[in-house]
């Protein structure tokens, strides 16, 4: 069925053939201790698209190393300024070299070696400047449906997600991807239960397998953890067990066959749907997978994702770095406390005012609106939130990604 | 004049026994139920809670959407409020009771 989206918009066309819908500063803090001076370098540009995102941690995490090189390199990225202390772990100069071979602008600045901090907020905003400069003479190019890739995540989900909102990102992700879009899902902890139907869409027996062991990882390490992927606010919107959230939470990923499992900053090597498995592996020894929605929304991104889908109950209110957040309403009653907040009305559905056929048209067409530059609520309101901690993660397996493999034995 | 109203449940599938709070109810709230009898509310419940629609006993599974979503852990009248306290995981047991009292600082 044919999406609502334009065919063409305007994009940014980066030096490693990708395309962005934002053409972005990125200031990054290497460090938490380099956090300060980052959030004061980017201040002055609010709304001119400079975006702080960075790692706090001081001991090496090839994890952080791989999400900030994604990140540094994400198609919506045309610049980016490094913040270091000096004494702390992360290979600087390596990742400084990634986004300059990259093709992209980049400066280091060492706060320890530049005079402190007001010598470094000065420096850092004199490089922003002259970067926001060359962005804006940035050439323009056309970009397709079949070059965009949408991840989707639900926060503060109620008794109403799995009814409204994420049943209908499920209708819409069916029509993007039979329109050569790239979707990415998440959240195998809330996959649990689901696991049978997970793997019967696998595109090979292999993958199903996989798909199937990574759902068992992400119970026993919730199991380790003392708590499956569920909050207070769950409860009180009426989800009781975990399996009643899986079944709700499963449904944004919509009907199609499932292309491959990826991990935090694999980008899909082909167009259509893909699990990404953000529990890590090996023994649980980082803490919950997934501390909050931002941890997980920045690794869709890592991932290329240009948007986000963001379907929420309860009423979150985030947005994200790097790429905008569209945020897709479940419950009427909360959208009409929170509507100032929501870029689509999906709880409509329970009052009889509308089909998950009619929001996902409603989310096909936004997300149109968005990539072609049109700004999301929560891009609007300056949200631009972002964390990311420790995890260590092993490289995906050759079953996990078959149509990779098929492209390398061409 | 209340029996214009919309009941505000529904039942999402037809083995379902339980149905899903379109509108939030308040205490002492009545309607007609899915048994033809009136359910009435004795608490609060927001949107997507769970009334038991016909009667669940103890030991049986709780069915939302044609899939099963745990284990009643008591017996259940119909328009109950079907949630923790009577509801258990099959997969994650899970403690809402500490989960709820995390909501509130020990000061």
């Amino acid at each position: 069925m044919a999406t609502t989206v334009p065919t063409e918009w305007p994009a940014y066309l980066r030096p490693d053939g990708r395309k962005g819908i934002r053409n972005l500063v990125a200031v990054v803090y290497l460090v938490e201790c380099a956090h300060h001076v980052s959030r004061e370098i980017a201040a002055p540009y609010g709304d001119r698209g400079v975006h702080v995102v960075g790692f706090p941690g001081c001991y090496p995490s090839d994890y952080a190393f791989r999400m900030l090189s994604r990140l540094c390199t994400h198609p919506n990225v045309g610049a980016a300024l490094l913040v270091s202390l000096g004494c702390e772990s992360l290979p600087r100069d390596d990742l400084h070299a990634l986004i300059a071979d990259s093709g992209r602008p980049v400066q280091t600045l060492v706060i320890q070696d530049r005079g402190g901090t007001r010598s470094t907020v000065e420096a850092g905003r004199a490089w922003v400047e002259t970067q926001l400069a060359l962005l804006a003479d940035a050439v323009q190019t056309s970009m397709s449906i079949d070059e965009l890739t949408i991840g989707t995540i639900c926060g503060g989900s109620d008794g109403t997600s799995g009814l409204t909102a994420n049943p209908a990102v499920g209708r819409a992700f069916d029509r993007l991807v039979a329109d050569g879009a790239t979707c990415i899902f998440e959240e195998t902890v809330e996959m649990v239960g689901c696991e049978d139907d997970l793997a019967e869409r696998a595109v090979t027996p292999e993958l199903g397998a996989e798909l199937r062991e990574a759902v068992l990882k992400a119970e026993r390490y919730s199991i380790a953890m003392g708590y499956p992927s569920f909050a207070a606010g769950n409860a009180t919107g009426g989800l009781t067990t975990i399996e009643e959230k899986s079944l709700g939470a499963y449904s944004k990923s919509g009907r199609g066959p499932i292309q491959g499992l990826i991990k935090p900053g694999d980008i899909p090597e082909c167009s259509g749907l893909f699990l990404l498995d953000v529990v890590p592996d090996g023994v649980a020894r980082w803490g919950f997978p997934n501390i909050n929605d931002n941890a997980e929304i920045a690794e869709l991104i890592s991932c290329g994702a240009h948007l986000i889908l963001f379907t929420t109950g309860r009423g979150s209110v985030v947005g994200s770095a790097i790429a905008p957040v569209i945020k897709v309403c479940a419950n009427p009653e909360t959208f009409e406390r929170l509507g100032e907040d929501m870029d689509v009305d999906a709880g409509r559905i329970l009052y009889g005012q509308g089909t998950l056929d009619a929001v996902a048209e409603d989310i096909c067409g936004l997300i149109g609106e968005v990539a072609a530059g049109r700004l999301s609520v929560s891009e609007s309101l300056g949200h631009r939130e972002f964390v990311l901690g420790y995890k260590s993660f092993e490289p995906i397996g050759p079953a996990c990604h078959p149509a990779s493999l098929a492209m390398a034995g061409r | 004049m209340a029996a214009t109203v919309p009941p505000p449940y529904v039942r999402l599938g037809p083995i379902d026994n339980v149905v899903v709070l379109v509108r939030h109810v308040d205490s002492g709230d009545r309607f007609a139920g899915l048994d033809g009898e009136q359910w009435a509310m004795s608490a609060h419940l927001d949107v997507g809670n769970k009334l038991a629609a016909v009667p669940i006993a103890a030991g049986e599974q709780v069915v939302k959407l044609g899939v099963p979503i745990g284990t009643a852990t008591q017996a259940i009248k119909p328009g109950a409020h079907v949630h923790s306290h009577n509801l258990r995981s099959d997969y994650i047991p899970l403690d809402l009771e500490e989960a709820h009292r995390g909501d509130h600082r020990a000061d």
